[in-house]
């Protein structure tokens, strides 16, 4: 018997996270070796919930260790290190092999673009600052940039930049590297208002549809300019058709929508151009002003199917939601080169911050997937549900000449791993740092059931 | 109609009977026949219940040629012969009763290697009788052996430590691998020298 771990269950992900490190060491150098250790440590950190680098230091878990490559748990120093050099192409590089364009590839995709900022409290360093909506200020950040498929609930990519970077600056190029990589048949691209502060930066999009034409839609939320919503609000009441909508809770009296589909005239270039608005009047009761959401569309489909499309956005949002509370996605190494000459002027390292980033994007992934292949409905549980129900559950290693048998400790409900367990054990993977030894996960069966009173 | 690519000319072939030369009725039922051998499969029941059929049912086949088409040999088909439904299905229950019927998944090696531990000395009788206990299925001492083999479970030491209890939930953290001594993290299934020039780490 190898000894006790608090994480047998997160063995289950030990699959993916092979698939990941031999494409990192197909892009990535590793002059000091440390790729192993510094690319497991940090996948299985978000997996366990080990939030931040320097708890490594209270880790002496042997199943954590032979998770992260090794038979002792690796220091922070020499994860910390290898995450602080990694270089932006080969991170690029890993990304583009990694990312899961399967899931568009030949199919009708509906993917949102979104920026999540990561707000920084350096004093030091003068970096870039962006607007936290979070917390309604403007200061110090760093951005990823991501793709999240909605119809799988999956990421397909990310970007790292300056906290002074814009939706709208990577817009474009976002949407032309999911046609260019994922080759979906049809793509509709659902933007938050960022991407469209300015009108060149919504023509910009325009422009994209009417290369890619007939396979590509955007839809994006216009920003509320006062002057522009002064024109929404002049519609005639004519024009707006009202829906009914569930109340707040069972019983409440239903919500009343208003949608209304008109053209507003953007300036780019010194032309005018028409572009298919639908103004959405969300009526509120009592003395609250009505709130107004316009839409910028291209699709061809009805008002209602524009807004339920673009509603479906939010589980992009509930995305970076679970990956900031349960993933510690808040906590990835920062941008700026702490080795810069001057603090005043850092320079912007785009490699750890987007390598780390991505990691989170992956076990996001790979949980959803495991999720996914569980009996029962876990379809779409957090990864924090998983990890209280799956991963983190106690058990024995036991170590043979040929495998690695890991037992987890009877639990209720373990019945709902049966298929998962089986169709791991039948993959048969093996742990090069444990001399090729396969990985064998077992449940141990409960007794008989008690009898009732 | 037959074809060159039908599945039953071989079937066919491989008993010594022509598919062109069959009479009618001889070549509708080994048609039927065998489609109920591919929908059934070949185990010992639907063999058995296919050769009491064909052996009876007056069809002119010689019964050589039954133990060819059914995989039997021809002492066997001619012992069947005479035999009652109910005397064949009677020897059929016989000749299954007790026979491992389980399978040994991957899945049941943690607990069987946990009872290894614990049970240094129990013998294979032993182990299969754990196994019928724990997972409801029985195996067969081949079946043990191979899948010991596979898993590594076969070098099993005279006085291997004993698996501690499965502590409870509140006990906090794992057992500390920087703690262990060296001959501690060397576990008792390894054999003895190692199988790299160098640690893993």
């Amino acid at each position: 018997m190898l000894g006790r771990t608090q994480y047998a269950g997160a063995f289950l992900l030990i699959g993916p996270a092979l698939g990941w490190l031999a494409a990192a060491r197909a892009c990535l150098a590793d002059p000091c070796g440390a790729l192993g250790r510094g690319l497991l440590t940090s996948a299985f950190a978000p997996v366990i919930g080990l939030e931040r680098l320097w708890h490594l230091d209270a880790m002496e878990d042997v199943g954590f260790a032979l998770l992260t490559g090794g038979r002792r748990c690796s220091s922070r120093h020499t994860v910390g290190g290898w995450r602080r050099h990694l270089g932006w192409h080969e991170v690029d590089a890993f990304c583009h092999r990694t990312s899961p364009w399967h899931h568009v590839r030949g199919a009708t995709a509906l993917v949102s673009y979104d920026e999540h900022t990561i707000p920084r409290w350096t004093r030091k360093f003068r970096i870039r600052k962006g607007y936290v909506t979070t917390r309604n200020k403007y200061m110090r950040c760093e951005k990823l940039f991501c793709a999240y498929d909605l119809l799988s609930g999956r990421y397909l990519a990310v970007r790292a930049t300056p906290g002074d970077w814009g939706l709208s600056d990577l817009a474009v190029p976002l949407v032309r590297q999911t046609l260019a990589r994922g080759r979906p048949a049809y793509l509709h691209a659902l933007f938050d208002a960022g991407a469209g502060p300015s009108d060149a930066a919504v023509m910009a999009l325009w422009d994209l549809v009417e290369q890619e034409h007939p396979r590509l839609d955007v839809t994006l939320r216009a920003c509320r300019y006062p002057h522009r919503v002064r024109q929404w609000k002049a519609l005639p009441s004519g024009l707006f058709v009202s829906y009914p909508e569930p109340g707040r809770y069972v019983g409440a009296p239903p919500k009343e929508i208003r949608l209304a589909e008109t053209e507003t005239v953007l300036q780019a270039d010194g032309a005018g151009r028409a572009v298919r608005t639908v103004v959405c009047r969300e009526v509120v009761p009592g003395p609250k002003k009505d709130r107004w959401h316009p839409l910028f569309t291209t699709g061809l489909v009805g008002p209602d199917e524009v807004l339920g499309l673009f509603r479906t956005r939010q589980r992009h949002e509930q995305a970076y939601r679970v990956g900031v509370y349960d993933e510690a996605l808040d906590a990835v190494p920062c941008g700026y080169d702490k080795q810069s000459p001057d603090p005043q002027r850092p320079r912007f390292h785009r490699g750890p911050l987007q390598m780390i980033g991505w990691l989170v994007a992956l076990v996001y992934n790979a949980v959803a997937d495991l999720a996914a292949g569980l009996t029962g409905d876990w379809a779409g549980s957090h990864v924090r549900t998983l990890r209280r129900m799956v991963f983190n559950r106690p058990g024995t290693v036991y170590e043979t000449p040929t495998a690695l048998l890991v037992q987890l400790d009877p639990f209720a409900g373990q019945e709902a791993l049966v298929p998962v367990v089986d169709a791991f054990n039948d993959k048969r993977h093996r742990l090069p740092w444990l001399e090729n030894r396969q990985v064998v996960i077992s449940l141990t069966p409960r007794g008989p059931a008690r009898s009732g009173p | 109609m037959v074809t060159a690519t039908d599945p039953f000319v071989p079937w066919l072939a491989q008993a010594g009977l022509a598919a062109d030369r069959l009479p009618p009725e001889q070549a509708a039922l080994l048609r039927a026949a065998f489609r109920f051998r591919q929908r059934c499969g070949d185990d010992y029941y639907s063999t058995r219940l296919l050769s009491h059929f064909l052996l009876h049912c007056d069809s002119g086949i010689k019964v050589a040629q039954v133990a060819r088409l059914l995989g039997v040999s021809r002492p066997t088909a001619s012992r069947q012969q005479g035999l009652s439904s109910k005397q064949a299905i009677q020897q059929a229950h016989h000749r299954m009763d007790g026979r491992p019927y389980g399978k040994l998944l991957p899945r049941y090696a943690g607990p069987i290697a946990h009872f290894l531990l614990t049970h240094p000395d129990a013998t294979r009788a032993d182990l299969i009788d754990f196994i019928g206990h724990t997972f409801g299925v029985r195996v067969s001492r081949v079946a043990v052996y191979h899948f010991l083999k596979r898993f590594g479970l076969d070098h099993v030491p005279a006085h291997a430590p004993a698996a501690p209890a499965v502590p409870s939930a509140a006990t906090p953290g794992a057992l500390p691998a920087a703690a262990l001594p060296a001959p501690a993290l060397a576990p008792p299934f390894c054999s003895a020298a190692r199988s790299t020039p160098a640690p893993s780490c």
